[in-house]
């Protein structure tokens, strides 16, 4: 244990009574009508247990989906119903104490991935991850979580990116990868425009692409400019994540999504274009929304949709031949089954690929690779992390794959991860990185 | 009055209870208030909200189901015995005379339930991870809807035990709205959300499929 973690278990411990009582208002305020009927619902009949990545890897009972929706049932029944408060032991009620907020943290944060395929599993439809992130937003309200992950969020909230890239940084970065452009594909126009007003689209991205994989914003600068596409970075907020979705904090989520609303409006731009981010495009296109309790006056795609798009429209043309390797595909779990986005990703690959392989099962029915709900920030969970990814090694190691594609920079980071651990031999790449090198440029 | 007659009147009326307690649970439920949403939509509600009841609960689509389908029509056998025991139950309140072929259908049924209803109890009280997501409750609840399953089965051969089945019939309606049993309307309330959400994202089922059509 190192002495953060130490410092964070006693903070746990010393919970005070006032602490708890905060704690069990901001459950309460999270009992609508959803999270209500669900927690009545739940008939603990254990089949969602195989869906789970954690409980197939590890066959530990406690990772399974219905444990840790019971944990938070607990606590409704004692609280919010007639039985539970009266007959606790029939129901297995419990009091919100120090013990049950240790077991809480432990599995809500710990051996959860927020990947939603529970849901499909269950008997009657739970949607558990929501049910998991009332238990983390009661967490958060006491002050409590991990801080590994508060620390995400506390920069995104401090700096206006996840990674605290001082903005001088940013601009940097983006002027050097223009001239690198500039140098290999001719002069003219900027290639990675900002703060360019009115500009059709506005393009946020990954900030781990601005720090370690600035090919990811050259591929879709390249993408974009073969498509005579209309885009702008904005000097200021340029962050397409969002940690208060895992952390559970509605107002640092609420203050990070509607940072990029301000950058649309001040730049009269018509479209947010969300760079490969799974929990990024969940978090703006379809739960920004509903924090800020207002439909965006702006279209929110995802640059997947984008390039299926050019595709489509004929904007631009990919050369298979190029990329003779085979490909398959990951299906982030918050752009593919909370998101919606699924086949888009895979008519883009079967033009830019000579040979893709479907991993089994796949799309809304994909395994998490493990990377989400906060997981690769949480690092004092990350042995689970890793043991949980198995599933996902076999599934490509099955592909006989030699390349990866991920459209999300959380997934990309732990199918690296994972293809160390597991000794897969593979190269992970994003959906852009493939499509830029099948681009046929036109004269 | 006799002692059936008063029965029959607590049966009732314990019926009565039940659908009360419920309905005030649904009604509380829902002043809680609906999600809001504000985001625009993908696919459509509607087609989501029909998937989640039909074929969204198939083994074709449900991976838990084909993963554990002896569980799967165990617990169809165990609804669909438990149903038929409430309709032979209004029928011997009603006194109307049931045709043979009938009856042998629902004790048929009810066999079914009820060994479904044993097996499931067997299989939570066996596997330590049904054990550790089980309550007092869940073992409560079933115990009285197998013992509202046999006495409907021995009353349909020894009719002269009437008494017994109404009186178990009483204690399972009582309990309903106690525990989990509530799962019989809160069930529509949730894969009615699970159809919205999915349908409204474009997720199930399947319209991306569909609106990807173009591009094959």
């Amino acid at each position: 244990m190192t002495k953060n973690s130490d410092e964070y278990a006693d903070r746990v411990d010393q919970s005070t009574d006032q602490k708890l009582a905060v704690g069990l208002r901001a459950f309460r305020e999270r009992i609508d009508y959803t999270m209500a009927a669900s927690l009545n619902a739940c008939i603990h009949c254990g089949l969602c247990a195989e869906s789970c990545h954690y409980y197939l890897a590890t066959g530990d009972p406690i990772t399974q989906p219905a444990y840790k929706v019971a944990l938070v049932q607990a606590v409704f029944k004692r609280y919010h119903t007639m039985t539970g408060g009266t007959l606790p032991a029939l129901t297995g009620a419990r009091a919100f104490d120090t013990t049950l907020v240790r077991e809480w943290i432990d599995s809500l944060f710990g051996n959860c991935s927020m990947c939603a395929r529970c849901t499909l599993s269950c008997t009657v439809g739970l949607h558990i991850p929501r049910i998991v992130r009332a238990g983390r937003s009661t967490i958060a309200a006491m002050g409590l979580v991990p801080p590994e992950l508060q620390s995400t969020v506390d920069a995104a909230v401090q700096t206006g990116n996840n990674m605290g890239i001082p903005k001088a940084e940013w601009l940097e970065t983006v002027e050097w990868l223009d001239e690198e452009l500039r140098n290999e594909l001719g002069q003219g126009e900027s290639y990675l425009p900002i703060d360019q007003e009115q500009a059709e689209m506005l393009y946020a991205v990954n900030p781990r692409e601005v720090k370690f994989f600035p090919l990811s914003l050259m591929a879709a600068a390249r993408i974009f400019r073969a498509a005579g596409a209309s885009w702008t970075f904005s000097a200021d907020y340029f962050d397409v994540t969002n940690y208060g979705l895992f952390s559970g904090d509605d107002v640092a989520a609420r203050l990070i999504s509607g940072r990029l609303a301000e950058s649309m409006k001040r730049l009269k731009c018509r479209t947010l274009v969300l760079g490969e981010c799974g929990h990024g495009y969940a978090a703006n296109r379809w739960e920004a929304p509903e924090w800020h309790r207002q439909t965006p006056e702006f279209a929110v795609k995802s640059i997947v949709e984008l390039i299926a798009d050019y595709l489509k429209e004929g904007r631009i043309t990919l050369d298979p031949s190029k990329f003779a390797k085979r490909v398959t595909l990951h299906d982030p779990c918050n752009l593919v089954r909370m998101g919606g986005v699924i086949e888009e990703q895979r008519f883009v690959l079967r033009h830019a690929v000579a040979d893709f392989v479907e991993m089994f099962p796949n799309r809304e029915n994909n395994y998490c690779c493990g990377g989400g709900g906060g997981q690769l920030s949480m690092t004092r969970y990350a042995k689970r992390r890793l043991a949980a990814g198995r599933i996902k090694a076999d599934q490509i190691r099955a592909t006989g794959a030699k390349v990866v594609v991920a459209p999300c920079h959380n997934c990309i980071d732990q199918l690296g991860e994972l293809n160390k651990e597991y000794h897969l031999g593979v190269e992970v790449k994003t959906l852009a990185e493939i499509v830029a090198e099948a681009l046929v440029v036109r004269p | 009055m006799n002692l059936i007659s008063i029965l029959k009147i607590g049966t009732v009326l314990a019926a009565l209870y039940a659908l009360g307690a419920l309905a005030r649970m649904l009604v509380q439920t829902g002043r809680r208030g609906l999600e809001p949403t504000f985001a625009v939509g993908l696919g459509s509600e509607t087609k989501g909200i029909a998937y989640a009841f039909f074929k969204g609960m198939l083994p074709s689509e449900k991976e838990s189901v084909r993963k554990h389908w002896p569980t799967f029509v165990g617990g169809i056998l165990y609804h669909t015995g438990l149903f038929a025991a409430f309709i032979y139950l209004g029928l011997q309140i009603a006194q109307t005379e049931i045709w043979p072929t009938a009856l042998l259908l629902i004790q048929i049924i009810m066999v079914l339930g009820f060994v479904s209803g044993v097996v499931l109890l067997l299989k939570r009280l066996v596997f330590r991870k049904m054990r550790i997501i089980s309550t007092m409750d869940d073992f409560v609840a079933n115990v009285l809807v197998n013992l509202f399953l046999a006495s409907a089965i021995s009353n349909t051969i020894w009719p002269t035990i009437l008494s017994v089945y109404l009186v178990v019939t009483m204690l399972l309606l009582l309990y309903v709205p106690m525990g989990k049993i509530r799962h019989c309307v809160f069930f529509f309330c949730t894969r009615t959300i699970f159809g919205r959400l999915f349908g409204r994202r474009g997720v199930l089922p399947h319209p991306a499929r569909e609106k990807m059509a173009g591009f094959r």
